[in-house]
């Protein structure tokens, strides 16, 4: 049980930027930029970030729709990235993804019995009735009645649309499940009913969950474990009570600062960062973050700062933490 | 009551393929100068189709406006000729949009973005205009504005856009403006400052400010003054503060977080209650989804009940609870 | 077993379902509705043909020199040519072959050039590189001049003709498709149909096609009006049908000569070519209006 079912080997995933006549490699966007983390099976791993962070890409390249450009990742044993055709198939149905667009995420010319359906029809070779039964069994389980076999995606609802979804997802019984803002584009009560269904659909199948949201109230309610990432790197990870209560990297706590929940008072109570998040062209030196951070010192402009491990499982890449740690001044 | 802004029995309908559908019916909003006040909805609430009506920009068909009053310094936005709303749009009451990249022109810088707008609003000269331009830029605190009024939108971020586009909005002293989904499109670090510009900008300039979003919890910080919109209606109006310390309305409870969520899965299934119990036109409409509901919500719908200083709700429980007390009139 | 049989059952019935509300969309506008019967009409005519021709020896061949050039009238519905030929009986067969020319022209396009602009907007890079400069050079051939290229080395006829046609018609199916394919292929249906594992021709034809067939389709419907028009001035040119084949647009050529003493003559392919191709173009206009609104959401 304590075995990490999903490691995450310095990942990086480079896009090339070509210019030119004859076309030559410019530059190079750096989406992800050296990610390391480790998923306990049964665990549900927040990741958290704005826009151009390398989230997206992240999921991409672990599902293996991108190539990386190095690093590795091994799930469940087995390296992803040196499988023969046979095992790619297999890989498909250990992980699978739920998107955050419920309209887009389903094809609006097909029946729902075809959506559904798709995995079971490509992986599986099952009779007609065989398949059908299995989809009705799959909408039973995220509450959709067995009469929406027959019906287009438009004619249901957002958070309806979610959890058929989520029923696709499932359909070949995957042990992983990336969630991408599975909450975010339904409404209110939707979202309470979907994500009460993904926690019972954990229990049931003993499933690990990689969540990605910016909502920090779904995060907290759902992450045992969660990263903060930007520009391409974790900034910060540990279980998340913990980075909730006590966030450490200033990015970490700027964000947190600056998403209003129930509590924040009014409108001085947040926080907004100077400046724009730097292109993943032109990487900032030293510490990714210091064009912004509030708190940055001389020595975060030039050298890159060191993965401070906080306690038992919080960490977090900064140099003010590594000091206050050591217990020396803050400069 | 305000003679500042008014909107008064508001009734807007649209054709759909499936017959006539009323998406905005509502009795009584008020605005007073200088204040931030917000509308809450989701998709689907009608909260655009408000904003957009009070500048009459929906496009009609589908959309029609059955009755209404819309009291804007003493006159009916409604009952204006189009020149004549031409003349307040931009000038007396700005609007400013979700998505800032579609909103501005790709092909144009962004400085004669403003200057257009300020020359067929202000008829001054190319010099003046762009001075003006140049002051705008400066009072949405953009960095390094002389250089920013020759770039082209494409070259700035999302926030920067956003500021820009409240340059333009306030470029010919605007004292109204409406600001739907303004910051949906941006990340929360860049939002907050967007946020905190509006605010200032209202105190500096004495602007008032319709902030529409569907984050309750953004339009609760931003704004001094809430109304909760549900599918066109406005259940619940108040005070920031009230209505956060004693949300009645079950709906603005789960907006909030508040409610429990406890139903087994088997709920979800939503029978269709339109067929299984006679529904008439006038129960509540927040019937369907509603855990307190009672008998009495199916048969009619609830009026704006006043419980605090400046807290209205439309629930039928706490009509109940006010039928001992003074009468539930609606004058604010 | 039973649930075969309830499978089929209830797809049937969705799929009418489905039919009875693109006509009742149709009907919506009343001049696509003409149009659309209008064209019906002529294709049951062109059907039946044979069955209803008046005169079957004047299509082709049978000389008839007593009555030549004789004006409309009840034997003679549309008067009789220079070699005592039944006008009416020309043009019915007209009806046949300018139908099924286009049709062939335009399906043999649409089955060259969809799947290569599936592919090429699919896999992009080489691929896509490769197969739009050949969709530009294609492209740059006139059709007239290709036509004449053809016909001066395999002969001028029909068939020739059509062929010249589909060389120069399949490159603009090719671009149209590509254009829609590139933004399609970013939805997240498509990104899903990936992480599932359905192979790539998989995801081309039942993801990506279904998608973007809508203004293929409006072009397609206003194309083969196109290439009825091009087919008879091409046949007005003479390297196109070749007598005796009694095409519209070679009857016009040969009334040229007889312009004044026969007026009805020309008259008649002339207004089938009209009427033709502009209830092509109204149908095509019309359809355009049809396919989008299931992505409204009003």
């Amino acid at each position: 049980m304590s075995q990490p079912a999903l490691v995450i080997e310095n990942l990086k995933k480079y896009f090339p930027v070509y210019s030119g006549f004859p076309s030559r490699v410019r530059d190079w966007i750096k989406a992800v930029d050296g990610v390391t983390l480790n998923i306990k099976k049964g665990e549900t791993l927040g990741v958290v970030g704005e826009s151009g962070c390398g989230k997206s890409t992240l999921v991409n390249t672990i599902l293996r729709l991108e190539e990386p450009t190095s690093g590795e990742v091994i799930l469940e044993g087995k390296d992803i990235f040196h499988l023969n055709k046979r095992e790619i198939s297999l890989l498909r149905k250990e992980i699978q993804i739920v998107f955050q667009d419920p309209f887009w995420s389903l094809n609006p010319r097909w029946l729902i019995k075809d959506i559904v359906g798709e995995p079971l029809y490509v992986h599986l070779n099952l009779s007609l009735g065989g398949l059908l039964s299995k989809v009705e069994k799959l909408l039973e389980t995220v509450g959709i009645p067995k009469t929406a076999l027959y019906k287009y995606p438009h004619e249901f609802s957002g958070g309806e649309r979610q959890r058929i979804a989520i029923a696709r997802a499932l359909a070949l019984e995957p042990n992983f499940v990336i969630l991408d803002e599975p909450t975010s584009s339904i409404d209110v009560f939707s979202q309470s009913q979907v994500l009460e269904l993904l926690e019972k659909l954990k229990k049931e199948f003993n499933l690990t969950y990689i969540l990605i949201s910016h909502d920090l109230s779904v995060v907290k309610s759902m992450a045992d474990k969660i990263a903060i990432m930007y520009l391409g790197r974790v900034v910060e990870y540990g279980p998340a009570e913990e980075v909730f209560k006590n966030p450490t990297h200033p990015y970490t706590n700027a964000l947190f600062k600056a998403i209003p929940d129930a509590n924040t008072k009014d409108i001085n109570s947040i926080i907004a960062l100077e400046g724009d998040v730097p292109s993943a062209i032109n990487i900032p030196s030293g510490c990714r973050f210091h064009t912004r951070c509030p708190v940055a010192r001389e020595i975060c402009h030039k050298e890159e700062p060191p993965l401070v491990k906080l306690n038992k499982e919080h960490e977090a890449v900064c140099f003010l933490l590594e000091k206050s740690k050591k217990g020396e001044s803050l400069l | 009551m305000s003679n500042y802004f008014e909107i008064k029995d508001l009734k807007i309908n649209f054709e759909t393929s499936e017959g006539i559908k009323n998406v905005i019916n509502i009795n009584e909003l008020n605005l007073y100068k200088g204040e931030t006040f917000g509308i809450v909805g989701e998709s689907g609430s009608g909260k655009s189709v408000l904003a957009m009506s009070i500048l009459r920009i929906l496009p009609s068909p589908p959309a029609f406006i059955k009755s209404g009053k819309i009291m804007f310094k003493g006159k009916n936005l409604l009952e204006l000729k189009e020149k004549e709303i031409q003349k307040i749009r931009g000038k007396e009451i700005s609007m400013i949009f979700q998505d800032p990249m579609s909103t501005l022109n790709p092909v144009f810088t962004v400085g004669q973005q403003i200057m257009n707008v300020i020359r067929h609003n202000k008829h001054l000269n190319k010099e003046d205009a762009e001075k003006e331009a140049l002051r705008m830029i400066k009072l949405v605190k953009l960095p390094d504005a002389k250089n920013t009024l020759y770039k082209y939108p494409n070259e700035l971020s999302g926030g920067q856009r956003q500021r820009i586009i409240i340059a333009i909005a306030l470029s010919c002293g605007a004292e109204l403006l409406i600001a739907d989904e303004p910051t949906r499109n941006l990340d929360v670090t860049i939002q907050a400052g967007i946020l905190k510009l509006i605010d200032e900008l209202r105190k500096e300039l004495g602007i008032t400010v319709l902030f529409i979003a569907n984050n309750v919890n953004l339009v609760f910080i931003v704004s001094g003054r809430v109304a909760v919109l549900y599918k066109g209606k406005i259940i619940e109006v108040g005070t920031s503060q009230e209505i956060k310390r004693e949300p009645i309305h079950p709906y603005t409870r789960r907006l909030l977080g508040i409610t429990p969520v406890d139903r087994e899965i088997s709920n979800l299934i939503e029978p269709d209650f339109k067929k299984e119990i006679s529904l008439d036109d006038f129960a509540c409409s927040y019937f369907c989804k509603c855990e307190e509901r009672m008998e009495i919500c199916k048969k009619d719908f609830p009026i704006l009940t006043k419980i605090g200083n400046t807290h209205w709700v439309n629930c039928h429980r706490v009509i109940n609870r006010e039928v001992n007390n003074e009468s539930a009139s609606i004058s604010h | 077993m039973s649930k075969k049989i309830n499978y089929y059952n209830i797809l049937i019935k969705r799929r009418l379902k489905a039919l009875k509300e693109y006509l009742y969309l149709l009907k919506q506008n009343k001049l696509t509705f003409s149009a659309f019967i209008i064209i019906l009409f002529l294709i049951i005519i062109a059907i039946i043909a044979p069955i209803i021709v008046p005169f079957p020896s004047h299509i082709y061949g049978a000389v008839n020199p007593q009555d030549k050039l004789l004006s409309p009238s009840w034997t003679y519905l549309f008067g009789t040519d220079e070699m005592g030929r039944d006008l009416f009986s020309r043009v019915l067969y007209g009806t046949r072959i300018s139908l099924l020319g286009s049709l062939i022209a335009v399906a043999m396009g649409l089955l060259i050039g969809v799947p290569l602009g599936l592919m090429a907007g699919f896999y992009g890079g080489f691929i896509d590189e490769f197969i739009m400069r050949i969709v530009d050079m294609f492209l740059s051939f006139p059709p007239l001049l290709l036509a004449m290229a053809i016909a001066a080395f395999l002969g001028a006829s029909l068939q020739n003709a059509i062929i010249a046609l589909i060389i120069s018609w399949w490159p603009w199916y090719t671009r149209l498709i590509r254009g829609q394919v590139v933004s399609i292929k970013e939805r997240e249906f498509v990104r899903a149909a990936h992480a599932i594992g359905t192979p790539s021709w998989q995801i081309m034809y039942k993801h990506i096609l279904p998608n973007c067939i809508s203004p293929v389709i409006v072009q397609a419907s206003m194309d083969l009006g196109g290439i009825i028009l091009t087919l008879a001035a091409l046949s007005f040119l003479g390297i196109g049908a070749q007598a005796p084949i009694p095409e519209w647009g070679l009857i016009v050529n040969t009334s040229r000569t007889y312009f004044l003493k026969a007026w009805w003559y020309g008259i008649f392919p002339g207004m089938a070519i009209f009427i033709t191709v502009l209830c092509f173009n109204l149908l095509g206009d019309g359809l355009r209006e049809v396919l989008d609104p299931k992505t409204k959401k009003y």
